[in-house]
């Protein structure tokens, strides 16, 4: 049986009186590709954020390979094996892109070859790289946050709106890098309006409506489910 | 001629010391948005740790440049310690409050190491002079300008602190976190760099800086006061704002202008303007240009 890696159980979080999360859990096996569908202001972001503790729990437990989180900061989870491309990327405009890709493997000091590995997977970074990372176009810059985020040499990466503002085109390519990242041994936790795009690379996924989990199942599952279809997959 | 040239090499001397000490307001304002009131009363520190331990190597030593660098890196190592102190004591309990505490906090701070300063077992509320670690020669003259050995120090020691600043910054680790953290510190966590190392280094770097800059003040005008602190922070402060606050070449820059501006005063107005032109430059920077000379006006996210 595959390895249970992050688990989250009745988790609820408040923003002051605004409920975004009540009572949610979910699991993320390795080797999966998890989906995390609903409309905006659904509580997805807020679940990653939960789960690399940049916001507090009110309630619920969150582990990762069996350890409780709770005590853990940030750069702590990152440690463990879990890393986090936010929405908007998050770049860091005024460092050089091989600046960027440095700092994702903070804590390690054996990353050259898996720099390799990351230019070889994104080969535009490698003639980008001592350019300022504010200048490249958004594709190039959700390549470089994934890449970098790669570099933390984590066992299971969230990608919160990977496809969010880019052209079509790049978002195919995107979501074809994904898989491949997964192929490599990386499980994959995404967050997606793309809902379409995402059930087709995910194998199994959630569906999250106001802070609540309505749905989950293998990816065919809910994407056959009548009803589902017509909420999030636009018919 | 000779006497222009007289002020600005005056001015550029006296400006070191005050980039110096702008640095530590700068890096410290890129990373947390904190005005570090507290930043000036490491100044001072630095040459009550001078005046207490010069006699000890006085005793074994000529007043020389040897002399000089012994004190100095005692300085920079008590400073240090006290910066570290600071930021883990007093701001890191109020990493999550508005920024409004922690200016409070920093007032505080300020006031607390002034007066605790001041008490008698401590160092007392009068003024002392400050051991000779170097005698004050005549280096060389240029156009009828003398330019004294000790100028000449303050402008090496000045540069060779600042190169090396330019170096931890642009080319280790960890000076490059200090970068990413203050351009954005929740995704630096997400990187997995561990923010509050990086906050502490950088109160570190910065009192060394500062323990620098106090050194060769007291060297240049040999007299540890308790307050002396206050006004050569604030002066410094303005010279960070001038350059623009969070810039490191800013602060060099702001730190230069504001030397120079000051030589002037004295030398072509009068010296009882000496303090007002310090702040006169603060109002006009920000009317004209709030975000100085080489900062950029962020855009406040909501």
């Amino acid at each position: 049986m595959a390895e249970l890696l992050l688990k989250v159980e009745q988790v609820s979080v408040s923003y002051g009186a605004v409920q975004a999360l009540d009572s949610v859990s979910l699991e993320v096996k390795e080797g999966e590709i998890v989906a995390l569908l609903g409309a905006n202001g659904a509580g997805k972001s807020t679940l990653l954020k939960s789960v690399m503790r940049m916001v507090p729990l009110k309630q619920g437990v969150i582990s990762f390979r069996g350890e409780n989180l709770s005590h853990s900061r940030t750069s702590g989870i990152v440690k463990k094996g879990m890393a986090l491309v936010p929405e908007g990327r998050g770049i860091l405009g005024t460092m050089s892109v091989k600046e960027n890709l440095e700092m994702g493997a903070f804590h390690r000091t054996d990353w050259e070859s898996d720099l390799k590995h990351v230019l070889e997977l994104f080969p535009i970074l490698s003639e980008r790289l001592h350019q300022h990372a504010g200048t490249l176009s958004g594709g190039e810059q959700q390549m470089l946050a994934i890449g970098r985020a790669i570099l933390s040499a984590p066992r299971l990466l969230l990608l919160d709106e990977p496809s969010l503002g880019l052209a079509p085109k790049i978002i195919q390519n995107i979501f074809k890098l994904i898989q491949k990242i997964n192929s490599d041994g990386i499980s994959i936790l995404l967050i997606e309006q793309n809902a379409h795009m995402a059930i087709k690379v995910a194998h199994r996924a959630y569906v999250l409506e106001t802070g609540h989990i309505v749905a989950s199942g293998l990816a065919h599952e809910i994407s056959s489910d009548e009803e589902l279809k017509k909420a999030y997959l636009g018919g | 001629m000779a006497e222009f040239i007289q002020h600005v090499i005056n001015g550029i001397s006296l400006g070191s010391v005050y980039a110096l000490i702008a640095i530590g307001y700068s890096m410290v304002y890129g990373i947390l948005q904190l005005i570090n009131f507290a930043h000036g009363e490491v100044v001072m520190l630095s040459s009550v740790f001078g005046f207490y331990v010069a006699p000890y190597f006085l005793a074994h030593m000529d007043p020389s440049i040897g002399l000089f660098l012994v004190v100095l890196t005692v300085a920079m190592v008590g400073c240090g310690i006290v910066g570290f102190l600071i930021e883990r004591l007093a701001y890191r309990p109020l990493r999550k409050a508005p920024r409004i505490n922690c200016l409070i906090t920093a007032i505080g701070v300020s006031l607390f190491i002034q007066y605790f300063t001041q008490l008698d077992f401590v160092f007392g509320a009068i003024p002392q002079s400050y051991p000779e670690l170097m005698s004050r020669e005549v280096y060389f003259t240029i156009a009828g300008a003398e330019v004294s050995n000790l100028q000449v120090l303050v402008l090496g020691l000045s540069f060779v602190l600042m190169v090396a600043l330019q170096w931890i910054v642009y080319r280790t680790k960890l000076g490059k976190a200090m970068r990413a953290v203050s351009e954005n510190t929740e995704v630096s966590a997400l990187l997995g760099i561990p923010v509050d190392r990086v906050i502490s280094f950088t109160f570190i770097l910065g009192s060394v800086l500062a323990a620098a800059a106090g050194t060769l003040v007291s060297t240049m005008y040999p007299k540890v006061d308790a307050l002396m602190g206050t006004l050569l922070g604030l002066k410094a402060f303005v010279a960070a704002v001038l350059g623009g606050i969070g810039s490191i070449p800013g602060a060099v820059l702001g730190g230069l202008v504001m030397g120079m501006a000051e030589e002037f005063t004295v030398g072509y107005l009068s010296s009882s303007f000496r303090d007002a032109i310090a702040f006169a430059i603060l109002i006009v920077v920000l009317l004209v240009r709030p975000s100085g000379l080489l900062g950029k006006s962020r855009i406040e996210k909501v």
